[in-house]
């Protein structure tokens, strides 16, 4: 008998009828998990139905961001999930399931948790799907980017040396996976006039952003949103 | 009809979709064994009225039956294996490991040696069992 999963087959068909954002992060701490949020806001405030999906499965922390206390909710259902609805957005995670508590996952249970989540969301309402990912390229992220057709991928460093080290690496291999990144945005930038980023998007340090999290209103306030209105002009460029 | 919407209905969705893709690349395939694990514990009867509908429509000549699969656990530190019946479950977090079941992980450690660091070695979720003759 042969083995077959049927789960890919759905995450395909859905998300490549709707505008997809992949967030990779070099590493843990670059704020990858920031940028996934603002550019949700920003392109709900762009009048695109937009649902956020945290996929850090191990480490689930987007709610916090989006000031939900996972203990306290827990998705509906219609003819799939049905997101959770925060200020317009819609939102996706393994937090409501945990309840706060470790996760410990070895790899092919994270990637199972990847493809369940993902399968088994209702999309109807939502054009736009913006995914946030665990840091670096492991097993969860290589199965995401084999199973999406055709995302749109942003690259998250920071200017550290060695967010910068690993960035090669990652560029690199996307390359050679053949999915070059739509734009890389380097975050937490503290001299925007540095020449040697001009290829990327930058977003200043922001201390403005720790007391805003979990304020959607504040967070669009703050300088790093403004920063990361570019990418939001460049995303929604793609998809016309 | 009357449906009762369930998240059941996106799993059902994508064993549809799986057919479709496994006829297309094997013709001769008459016949299928949806797999649904004691884990997940979806509600056979909504599986089976979407299966129902659509099997006629994307798969006319091919049978399908759903088998259950019990749930075993492996822990990685000491090896102890058990199953569902050994763990207290509240109907919460029942629910929370009916739609993912990872979230086990939370909920559950190995009775032996007290490690979260385990495995669900089988009866997770839904799988496609098959046979093709050429």
């Amino acid at each position: 008998m042969m083995l077959s999963d049927p789960r890919p087959a759905r995450i395909s068909r859905e998300l490549s009828k709707r505008l997809t954002i992949v967030i990779l992060g070099v590493k843990g701490g670059v704020g990858k998990t920031t940028i996934a949020l603002l550019l949700g806001i920003g392109l709900a405030r762009r009048g695109r139905r937009t649902l956020l999906i945290d996929l850090d499965i191990t480490d689930p922390n987007l709610h916090v961001g989006l000031g939900i206390d996972p203990r306290n909710i827990m998705p509906g259902e219609k003819k799939g999930i049905d997101p959770v609805r925060i200020n317009g957005l819609g939102f996706v995670s393994i937090a409501p399931y945990a309840k706060g508590l470790p996760l410990a996952l070895r790899g092919v249970e994270a990637v199972n948790a990847l493809r369940e989540l993902l399968s088994a969301v209702d999309y109807e309402g939502y054009d736009t799907v913006v995914i946030d990912t665990p840091p670096g390229a492991g097993d969860v992220v290589l199965d995401l980017l084999n199973v999406l057709e055709n995302p749109r991928l942003v690259v998250v460093s920071s200017t550290t040396k060695f967010s910068l080290d690993s960035l090669n690496r990652l560029l690199w291999l996307l390359k050679e996976m053949g999915k070059e990144p739509n734009a890389v945005v380097y975050n937490m930038v503290r001299d925007i006039s540095n020449n040697s980023l001009k290829d990327g998007i930058l977003v200043r340090y922001d201390d403005e952003l720790e007391n805003a999290f979990g304020n959607l209103e504040l967070l669009a306030k703050t300088n790093a949103y403004k920063d990361l209105e570019k990418l939001i002009d460049r995303i929604l460029r793609m998809d016309h | 009809m009357v449906y009762n919407w369930m998240h059941e209905w996106a799993i059902a969705e994508a064993v549809i979709l799986e057919v479709e893709n496994l006829i297309t690349r094997y013709p001769s395939l008459r016949r299928i064994k949806v797999v649904a694990g004691e884990l997940q514990n979806i509600d056979e009867s909504v599986l089976r009225q979407y299966l129902d509908m659509m099997m006629k429509e994307v798969a006319p000549g091919v049978d399908y039956e759903i088998t259950r699969e019990k749930a075993e656990f492996k822990c990685n530190v000491c090896g102890y294996r058990w199953s569902l019946d050994d763990v207290d479950l509240s109907e919460d977090e029942r629910e929370a490991i009916h739609f993912v079941p990872e979230a086990v992980h939370a909920y559950v450690k190995c009775p032996s040696c007290g490690s979260r660091d385990f495995i669900v070695v089988k009866g997770r979720g839904i799988k496609l069992l098959y046979e093709v003759r050429e």
